[in-house]
Parts: structure tokens; sequence; C-alpha cells
């Protein structure tokens, strides 16, 4: 990968998958295109990193899992928001907010 | 309906992930690439499948318990596929740990089991102090000062009173046991309590009920018992109508008392020590000197009203004491009161000398588990360097190292409980096996051995939960290293088989061999010490006691309860008059103490004042006129008591030459005057009319005697002042002195002495009394000698594995070196070198731990001078050394000759 990419912060990549399972339910496939898109290809999601965040969320109950059919017409595992899980999305946008302006006042950029 | 789950759920990622990676290819493939190029490129996108499935299992809530599950399973299969290790394995946790619960099974009896009691809490033990003598009370109360206090106390709601007695059944007696094997196993504790005892305890009976106030008044009482349910179930043979029957009783001087049982105690309550009593009987039933001031008969336990401190219970307490005290100025009276929780018989933390006495025993118990664990440490990571080959292939493979250390450990946690489960079996089946002998080497009198034999050894909660804590201790001390070790080595580095080739580990690892160093040490830490404490013993019984003990036989000495009453005191003197002029009998004599019955350095001393000087102390008997003859030990200079200076109580002593030489260094003892405490001529029975004060008495020197031994291994072991006895002698033991060793003088001597109204049914030889008095010093060299063969044996089948390990690991090398020409001397003096260069380091370090151990002990003995001579310690310590040495060769030669007899050829071939 290329250096110039942004690394993932600890911690944002549940951040990054529940805003961009917002609108619709998505495969892990599209969750990881649709960060990328999202970040103008600034951000790239490791597999590695993808699936045990998938399954962590799903186990703490912010995301559900069901099967669906892909655009490709494939079997697939579409995951979606729970209502707490919007709760968690919420909570955690602002808390970024917070943190981010923090941060760009410590480095004087606001 | 979990394992469905589980594969729907593995099924289910590898269909997603699958997913994944075609959806990536077919991207691929609209950039532009080949089917193929584009199909690896998503692969390679991707990473490690196995790897992902893993983290995103772990990311699920129940996964561990289910990695668990599996682990145990796998560890199982492991376990059975190395049966030889494994067993070995098991049985040396169950040696270590198995002494360790052991002895928590007896500590557990003795101090730590809560009283089967209502809100235990809430109990205190009361004992009496008496600051001025430091001696005297042995923390008991007089039954009047214990009506004093009820009467006066806030803090407590109730006081409880009680003592014990030993009586005889002879209804009871076996048929078929002979009269002398009647006389010991007849005798059965009775605890004499208040009448409120059940009530105050809060227990419930299992049958009956509990005493009536008329039956167990303050001030009368009448023959009642409850007996106690293990008495009921063993000798009344669980009797369905026991409630009404009468049982006889006997006292020691043949008094008959017949008591009506009322009820049984409920199964769990024995009392408040770990002999289980026969029963209980009121206190104003029984023919204790009651009414007596001066007799400190009961231990008193109280229960502390709610919101009650202790502190303020104390102080509560202590006010009546000094109260009693001026009212009553006796000697040995209770001045202060101390307060301890209601416990066993065992108080460790308040008994501090008692405490540091047993913690070299404790380490010693700590240093076997620690050469078990060593032990252990080292197999598993002998096992950890065979099963390297297929750790590296599961690293390779994507297995997390975190994953392998939990594996190995679940291994461990198998092996330990194993172990502890062994352990505990073993524990308990030594300690039933093990009981009768360790009833007559811990219980010095025979009375107390037929009493310590009903202490219930079991195996019960607390000691299993003891053994489970220690097994997970040694499991994780023992299991983490190697666990470690084993999976810290790079995965391609174990594929290459490098063990079994010349190369990097062909020098054994260097863990193994610290393990195998600390094993030594420790071994040879115990066994310097169990030499130290052998050596101790011999020496004592080589060295000379000063005095005969061929043909004198010991009448065990009444007990004083029973002999109150002068007319019986003054039989004793009578009979022993009686005795001397009996054909067959050369002298006899009453003598206050038997010179060394007790253990260790406690014989009775008073303050002494030479003109001039410093008080001193020197340890004193009390002596009948006949006691010279009887001992053999003769007067050198001046003269012995006369008869009259006997009857007169005439303050008079005879001093040892040891005595003398302190006493008047250079000069002439005979005649010189010695100011003696005047508490020797006070009389304990309170109808002395003597002030009890802080004076002293002159007396004069009459004689010099030959030194003889009066204590076992004190320093001034034959510093003595003997002193006559007083005329009303209300204790003490009659010796005689036979001149032909006879059955029949022997006879002799019961019959006429039961003339004269003492019934002695306990002649023993003084040599049999004398050896028992070695008790403690036997017990600490037998309880150190097995904690040393134990750590002996662990380390030499330590060694043993080690050095073998080392052959099997190294065949390829063997048969090149042996094809090149090497002879078998030196492939067996290689590997035997390479062991004994362990043992050397080992051995180093132990000696040097022995060392600070004997410091140590002789810091927490004084007395006992287990530290010995600078050239005995060397003695000592050469000859374990040797002997250590000696077996840690064998345990290296037996191995290494196997080595030598790898044939090259096939060595070669084993690949």
């Amino acid at each position: 990968m290329t250096q110039n990419k942004a690394d993932l912060l600890q911690g944002t990549l549940d951040l990054l998958i529940l805003k961009s399972l917002q609108n619709e339910p998505m495969h892990g496939f599209g969750i990881a295109v649709r960060i990328g898109q999202m970040s103008k290809d600034m951000l790239t999601v490791e597999q590695g990193s993808l699936y045990p965040a998938l399954y962590r969320l799903e186990d703490q109950g912010w995301i559900r899992a069901e099967w669906g059919v892909s655009e490709n017409n494939r079997k697939a595992k579409f995951y979606s928001l729970t209502a707490t899980g919007r709760k968690q999305l919420a909570t955690e946008e602002q808390s970024w907010a917070k943190l981010s302006t923090a941060i760009n006042l410590v480095l004087g950029n606001a | 309906m979990r394992w469905f789950r589980k594969d729907k759920f593995e099924t289910e990622m590898a269909d997603e992930m699958r997913h994944h990676v075609e959806l990536q290819t077919e991207l691929n493939l609209k950039a532009g690439m080949s089917r193929e190029d584009a199909r690896y490129a998503a692969l390679r996108q991707f990473g490690n499948v196995a790897r992902i499935q893993e983290a995103a299992r772990e990311a699920r809530g129940w996964v561990w318990l289910e990695q668990f599950g599996s682990d145990l399973r796998y560890a199982v299969r492991m376990l059975v596929r190395t049966p030889g290790v494994t067993i070995t394995i098991v049985l040396t946790l169950a040696l270590g740990i198995g002494v360790n619960a052991a002895l928590f099974a007896v500590y557990d009896i003795l101090a730590l089991r809560p009283l089967p009691t209502r809100d235990p809490d809430m109990l205190v033990d009361i004992r009496g102090l008496n600051h001025k003598r430091g001696e005297g009370t042995d923390g008991r109360f007089s039954y009047p000062d214990y009506l004093d206090y009820c009467e006066g106390t806030e803090a407590f709601s109730d006081l409880v009173a009680v003592t014990e007695i030993g009586v005889k059944l002879p209804e009871l007696a076996p048929p078929e046991a002979d009269a002398m094997e009647t006389s010991r196993s007849d005798l059965v504790l009775l605890q004499v309590v208040s009448g409120n005892y059940f009530s105050v305890l809060g227990t419930e009976l299992a049958l009956g009920r509990d005493f009536r106030a008329e039956e167990a008044g303050l001030h009368s009482g009448r023959p009642v018992l409850i007996v106690s349910h293990q008495f009921w179930q063993g000798r009344l043979r669980g009797d369905p109508n026991v409630l009404g029957r009468v049982l006889m009783t006997q006292q020691r001087r043949g008094e008959r008392t017949a008591y009506t049982i009322i009820g049984v105690a409920a199964p769990d309550f024995v009392g408040q020590s770990p002999l289980v009593p026969a029963g209980w009987i009121p206190l104003t039933a029984g023919t204790l000197p009651l009414t007596e001031r001066a007799q400190h008969l009961v231990a008193m336990t109280g229960r502390v009203r709610d919101g009650v401190t202790r502190e303020q219970a104390r102080a509560d307490l202590e006010v009546i004491a000094q109260r009693l005290a001026q009212a009553y100025p006796e000697k040995r009276r209770a001045e202060s009161v101390s307060i301890l929780p209601a416990m066993r018989i065992l108080n460790m933390g308040l008994n501090r000398e008692l405490a540091m006495a047993l913690s070299p025993v404790l380490l010693g118990f700590v240093l076997v588990l620690v050469v078990a664990c060593l032990n252990v440490a080292n197999l598993l990571l002998a096992r950890g360097v065979t099963r390297q080959h297929e750790i590296g292939v599961r690293l390779v493979l994507g297995a997390g190292r975190g994953r392998l250390v939990r594996q190995l450990f679940a291994e461990n946690l198998l092996l330990c409980a194993l172990g502890a489960a062994a352990a505990l079996l073993l524990a308990m089946w030594s300690l039933q096996a093990l009981k009768p002998a360790l009833v007559s080497a811990l219980a010095a009198e025979p009375k107390a051995q037929a009493f310590v034999a009903t202490i219930d050894i079991g195996l019960d909660r607390r000691i299993i939960g003891f053994g489970a804590l220690l097994a997970a201790v040694a499991g994780l001390t023992a299991g983490l290293a190697p666990a470690l070790h084993s999976v810290r080595r790079d995965g391609v580095f174990a594929l290459k088989r490098e063990g079994t080739a010349f190369g990097r580990s062909i020098t054994p690892s260097r863990l193994r061999a610290l393990l195998m160093i600390g094993q030594v040490a420790v071994c040879l830490t115990l066994l310097a010490v169990c030499g130290l404490m052998t050596g101790k013993l011999l020496r004592i019984r080589a060295s000379s006691t000063g005095f005969a003990m061929d043909g004198v036989y010991v009448m065990l000495k009444p007990s004083p309860v029973d002999s109150v009453g002068s007319a019986y005191a003054q039989d004793m003197l009578g009979a022993v008059e009686s005795l001397r002029t009996l054909p067959g009998v050369a002298s006899a004599c009453v003598v206050a103490d038997i010179p060394l019955r007790k253990p260790g350095d406690n014989v009775r001393s008073v303050p002494v004042l030479v003109a001039g000087e410093k008080p001193t102390r020197i340890s004193y008997n009390k002596v009948s006129a006949g006691f010279f003859e009887a001992f053999d030990v003769p007067v050198v200079r001046g003269r012995a008591f006369t008869p009259r200076e006997i009857s007169s109580g005439a303050q008079v002593v005879v001093v040892s030459e040891s005595a003398a030489q302190r006493l008047w260094p250079g000069q002439e003892a005979l005649g010189k005057v010695l100011a003696v405490d005047d508490s020797l001529f006070v009389q304990r029975t309170g109808q002395d009319a003597a002030e009890p004060g802080q004076g002293y008495r002159d007396c004069e020197v009459i004689g010099v005697s030959r030194d003889f031994m009066s204590n076992w291994g004190g320093s001034r072991d034959r510093d003595i002042m003997l002193l006559p006895l007083p005329p009303k002698v209300t204790a003490g033991s009659i010796l005689v002195r036979v001149e032909t060793d006879s059955a029949s003088v022997l006879r002799g001597v019961e019959s006429t002495a039961a003339a004269a109204g003492i019934p002695l049914k306990f002649a023993e030889r003084l040599a049999t009394v004398v050896d028992r008095g070695l008790w403690p010093y036997r017990a600490f060299a037998a309880i150190s000698g097995t904690l040393t063969a134990l750590a002996l044996l662990l380390a030499t089948v330590g060694l043993y594995g080690v050095v073998s390990f080392g052959v099997n690991q190294r065949t390829r090398e063997i048969g090149v070196r042996m094809a090149l020409g090497a002879t078998t001397e030196r492939v067996t003096g290689f590997f035997v070198r390479q062991g004994m260069r362990l043992v050397a380091w080992g051995v180093g370090l132990g000696l040097a731990g022995g060392t600070g151990f004997s410091v140590l002990l002789a810091k927490v003995m004084p007395g006992a001078d287990f530290h010995g001579s600078l050239a005995f310690r060397c003695a000592v310590f050469a000859v374990v050394t040797v002997l250590l040495t000696g077996v840690a060769l064998v345990a290296c030669w037996l191995p290494a000759r196997r080595a030598a007899k790898v044939d090259p050829m096939i060595a070669l071939r084993a690949e």
C-alpha cells in the first residue's frame, strides 16, 4: 500500500463501518469499497481487521447480519445497522467531532 | 446444539470470505488483469484467510470457552499419547502437593477449622496472665474466680467454664485385652463443663436434652452425661436406647461414679479441642475441688455481647482480675487476662515461639513443592522440545502465539488437576496409614496417645480447596516458562528438525539447566538440614546422662487434681519408705520432676542470689532421701539430705559440680549460703501460712553432687540445684531401682504400693521415659528425613530425565561420533560430565542454602542448638554432598550408558 494513505486511527474502524451502513445494508466487500470511496481512496480497510470488526460489532448488537443475494447474483451476507447501532453511531460521530476539533485546536489549524 | 451452531458459523464465515475474494477478483478483471492474475491479486490482498478467520472467531464472545473446550480435548489426546511423561509429571505433582496437603490437613484440624457453634466469631477464649512470675498459671482460673467473673462482667453475655478429666470405663473394656492394654485403651476423655455450656456455644443435640438447672447448678449438680456422637456410635455401638443408660466410670484413684446419659451431641460437635471427648458432665457433679480459690482448674470461654469490641471485653475482665488479685493475693493468680478468638488448640498467630520453631519445618514442606515444580517445569520443557516440530508447523500455518500458549496451558491445567487429585488421595491415604505412627511420635504420654487417636482426619472442602490452590499455583509457575519457551522459537527454524542434527540446540537449553541446578540446590539444602538434625539427635543420644537408667522404673505421677488432700500426700513418702525396705529393691525415691522427661530446654528454674551479686536463674528439682542412690548420682563433697531434713523441710541444698563452678568460680561451694527465691517454699494448695512475697530465703549448701543431665540440649544442661521435697508432697513421681530386673520384683513393688494406698499402674522403665523426652528431635529428624528423601527422589528422577532426554536428542550425533571412532567410555563420560556439571553448580548453591538454613534454625531455636560446631557442620555437609553426588552419578550414568550402546548404523538411519 502506498505511504501517503492515512493510517486508520485506532478505534475509528468501528465508526467507519457504522457510518458506511447508515443508508443501506451492505456485504463485507461492499463496506470495504464504500469506505474507500467515501474517503476518496485515502483510507483502505484491511480485510484482516474488517471481518473481526464486523463479528465484534455483531456480537455487541450494533449491526445485524442477513443472508441475501448480491449484485452479481451470489449468496452474500448483508450487514445492517440495528437501533442501538444507530445510537452508537450518533455518539461516536459526536465524540469524533469533539476529538477532531480539539486536535485541530492543538495543532493551531482552527 | 452448540456444535451444530458452531459448524454453521464456520461454513458461513468461509462462504462470506470466499464471496469477498470473488468480488475482488471481478474488480481486478475489470481493471484488465488476466483471470489467473486477478484471482491471485485478490487472494494476496485478502491476506491469510485462516488467521483472519481466527481473529474473527475471537471477536465473538463465547469463543474463549469453546477454544478452551477444544484445547482440553486436544490436551487429553496429547497426554494419552505420552503416558510415561504424563504419569511422571502427575506423580511428581502428587508428591509435592500431597505432602503439603497433608500438612495443611493437620494444621487445619489443630488451628484453622472454625468451632462448630452458633456465631463462633463472638466466642473468645480467656486466658489468665501472671506477669510477675511469667510462669505458673497455665491461663486457667479457679471455680470461685469463674463465679466472680460471671457476676462481674458486663461485656460478656455468658461465660463458660471447661476442664477435662480422664476416666476409665470398666464395663466397656474389651474383654480380650490384657490388663496393661486395658489400662490404656480404656481411658476416655470427659469434658467437665458449666451447665450453660451447650446453650452458650449454641449447638443442637442429636438426641435427648441439655443439662437442667438442678443437674448442673452453680453449686450442686447430679451425675448426668451428654455423650459425643462419636462415642455413641463407637463404644456404645449406636445403642438406640442410650438415653437413660447408666455408665460406670472409674477415676485414677479408683473412685467410681455412675453417670446417667441424658443426651447425645450433634455429629459435628466435638468440643473445642481436636480430641473428641467421650462426653460432657456438669462441673458441680464431679469430685473436683471447686471451692478452692487456689486451684486453677477451669478454662474460660465467653460470648461477647453485640457491639462490644475485643479490647473493651478484655478491659472489662481485666478490672475483675485486678480486683480479685487484691482480694486474694496468692501466687500464680491471674493478674490480667488475654483474649483470643476461640479456636482449636493451636493459636499460631499468638504463640510466636511455636510459629517460629515450626517455620523451618514449613519451609521444608514448601521446598519439596519447589523441587516438584522445577521438575515438572523441566519435564514440560523437554516435552516442548520434542513437540517443536508440531508447534513449528502450527506457527507456520498461522496459529497465533497467544493461542498456542493458551493451548499448552490447557495441557498444564489438566496435568495439575490430575496431580492435585492424586495428591489429595495420597495425602489422605498417608495420613490414615501414618496416623498410628504420628500418634505415638507426637504424643509423649500414653494417656495423650489414647486421646490423640480420636482425632478425625478426613477429606473436606477446605483441604480440597487448598490442594486445588496449590495445584493452580504449581501449574502456573511450572507451566508458564515452558509454554512461552516452546512458542518463542521461529516456526521455520523448528521445521528444520534441528533437534536431531549438529547445531545450535546441541547444548541443552539454558533454562532446563537452570531448573536442574535449582532442584539439586534445594535438595542439598534439605539434605544438609536433615543431616544436622539427625547428627544432633545421634549426638544427644550418645552423650552420657550422668545417671543410672538400668533397672530404674518410673511410677507415673498421680494427676494433681486427684492428689489434693494431705492424707494422700503423706502416703507417697510413706510408700517410698516401705518400698525401700522391700527385698530386691535397691533404692526408691520421690522426685518432683523426672530428669529429661520433658522435651527441650524447659526445666523449671528460679532466681537465686549469691552474696553480693546480681540474681541469676538456676534449674532446680526437689527430691526425697534416696534420690542419690536411686539415680546413682554420688555426692562427691559434703553429704546428702538426711531423713530429718526431708521431713522438716530444712533450708538446705545440694548443687551439681557445674552449678557450683558457675555460682562460686574457683571457690569451695560447700558451706556457702545461697539465697533462693521463696516461691519454692510456698505450697500450691494455699493452706500454707507463708507470706507470698518477693523475698529470698538463705539456704546452706550441704553437698556437691556429680554432674548429671537435667534437660535436653540446653547449654547449661548440667547446672542444677537440688532441694529436699517439702513434707506435704502433693505431686511427684516415685522411682524405684531394682537389684535384679525381674517381673516378680516389679509385682512386689506394685502390690506394696497398692497396700500403701497408691495405685501404681503405669510402671515404666526410666530409659523409656527419658527416650520419650527426645521426641521433638525425633519428630524433627523424621519429618525432615521424609521431606529430604522425597526431594532426593524427585531430583534424581529429574536428573535421570534430563540426561536421558539429552541422549535421545543426540542419538544421531552419537552415531556419527562412534562411527568416527569414539569409544563407549568417551561417549558415556561425555554425558555423565554434562549432567554432573549441573550437579556441581547445584551443590555449590545448596551448601550456601544449607548454611543459611542452619543459621536460621539456630536463630529460631536457640536452645535446641541444631547449628552445632563448625567441625560438626563441615562433617555433615561433606557427608550429604558425597551422598548426593553419588546418587546423582548413578542417575547420570544409567542413561549415559544407554548412549554408549547406540549402534552407529541404526542411529544414522534413524532419520
